[in-house]
């Protein structure tokens, strides 16, 4: 069931910059009181977190697209 | 209630802006992959592009946001949204993605898509689970697509990609959506070998193939990478894959995608066009029928 809780992790990092600097300066205080085993703990403090906030950047194009689309543009 | 799903041939992404393009080119065109949520979005405003595809053509239905990968279970809500669109169209086979996107106590979550997942066998199982219940629900035939993705999660638990694919579709009913753009990025981008990659994939999952073409990004944090862009022709060694792939299991359809700076319609059909060379050695594609020899009584 960890899993849930590494998602969460990741997933608010993708869109929260705070939190993702938190993880990157320091990751214990973020990962350490969360019900992660130590080697999703490992995971976390070893992520490549500009990769991750590009994922985000990502998301943000894709929906814009979607819109432009709707409007009849490209 | 794999193997009982029919060829459909050489198909395109449904774009829009093309609607007048495509159907003027329907016979061009084997079938459409209709991107659900585009439509869900427009709702009654694309109310007669809908008619007319749906008469037109044979279509599979593709969406981004199901969240097969997502621990606490897929989006039931959207899965409600999705089910009666898809008793609408028809579709032979419906899609998503090897992905997750749930973010918790987040607006964004809505369109959260394309999300990388830790490829280990908690998170395989998470994903059998969530693809038995979303068949169950819709009681429709259900494929799950490799992403491109932007970071690995640095786990040694981890499986290898492929084998991770395998164990998430394994003892299921649900196919594999190879899009072979998105290994070839990867590939590039994180300097594994595709074709080893393939070789210890699941391919006899594989009912359908996207291909499209990316592009090197010059600028940003991307810069020197190559990401899934959908823009330009398929390149060379793709095709090379699907010839591989096609050459080991009876793939039902190759998708081209191509959903943004439009080449002339002319591009598209020969894309089509190749991607239909390659699928007529597929063991699903019909056979012309053997005139009897003269004398047989046939």
């Amino acid at each position: 069931m960890s899993m849930v809780y590494m998602q969460a992790v990741i997933g608010r990092a993708v869109v929260d910059s705070a939190f993702r600097e938190q993880l990157k300066t320091n990751p214990a205080a973020v990962l350490d009181a969360r019900q992660l085993t130590d080697e999703e703990k490992d995971a976390l403090k070893n992520m490549n977190w500009d990769a991750v906030a590009s994922v985000g950047t990502d998301l943000d194009q894709r929906v814009s697209r979607m819109v432009l689309h709707a409007a009849g543009c490209q | 209630m794999l193997a009982d799903l029919p060829f459909l041939g050489a198909g395109l992404v449904y774009q829009h802006a093309l609607h007048a393009e495509i159907m003027a080119h329907r016979d061009g065109i084997d079938f459409l992959e209709v991107p659900t949520d585009q439509f869900l979005r427009h709702g009654p405003e694309w109310g007669e592009e809908l008619e007319e595809l749906k008469h037109a053509f044979k279509t599979v239905a593709h969406s981004l946001y199901l969240s097969l990968g997502d621990a606490k279970g897929p989006h039931v809500a959207y899965l409600d949204r999705v089910r009666p669109f898809l008793d609408d169209l028809g579709p032979a086979w419906y899609s998503d993605h090897f992905d997750m996107g749930n973010v918790p106590d987040s607006e964004f979550g809505q369109y959260f898509h394309g999300m990388q997942v830790p490829f280990t066998q908690e998170q395989a199982e998470i994903f059998r689970s969530n693809m038995a219940f979303v068949t169950n629900r819709l009681q429709r035939p259900l494929l799950a697509e490799n992403i491109f993705y932007k970071f690995v999660f640095p786990m040694p638990s981890s499986l290898p990609e492929p084998v991770f694919i395998g164990e998430a579709l394994k003892g299921s009913d649900c196919g594999l959506l190879l899009d072979l753009t998105n290994l070839d990025i990867n590939a590039m981008n994180f300097g594994f070998d595709a074709n080893e990659w393939l070789a210890a994939a699941p391919l006899e999952h594989t009912v359908e193939i996207h291909v499209a073409g990316g592009e090197l990004r010059t600028e940003g944090s991307w810069k020197g990478k190559w990401a899934d862009t959908h823009n330009h022709p398929v390149p060379d060694v793709v095709w090379r894959m699907v010839e591989h792939v096609v050459s080991q299991t009876p793939v039902r359809a190759i998708t081209l995608e191509w959903d943004q700076n439009y080449p002339p319609m002319s591009v598209l059909m020969e894309q089509l066009s190749i991607a239909r060379g390659i699928l007529a050695q597929s063991t699903a594609a019909p056979r012309a029928p053997v005139a009897a020899p003269p004398g047989s009584g046939g």
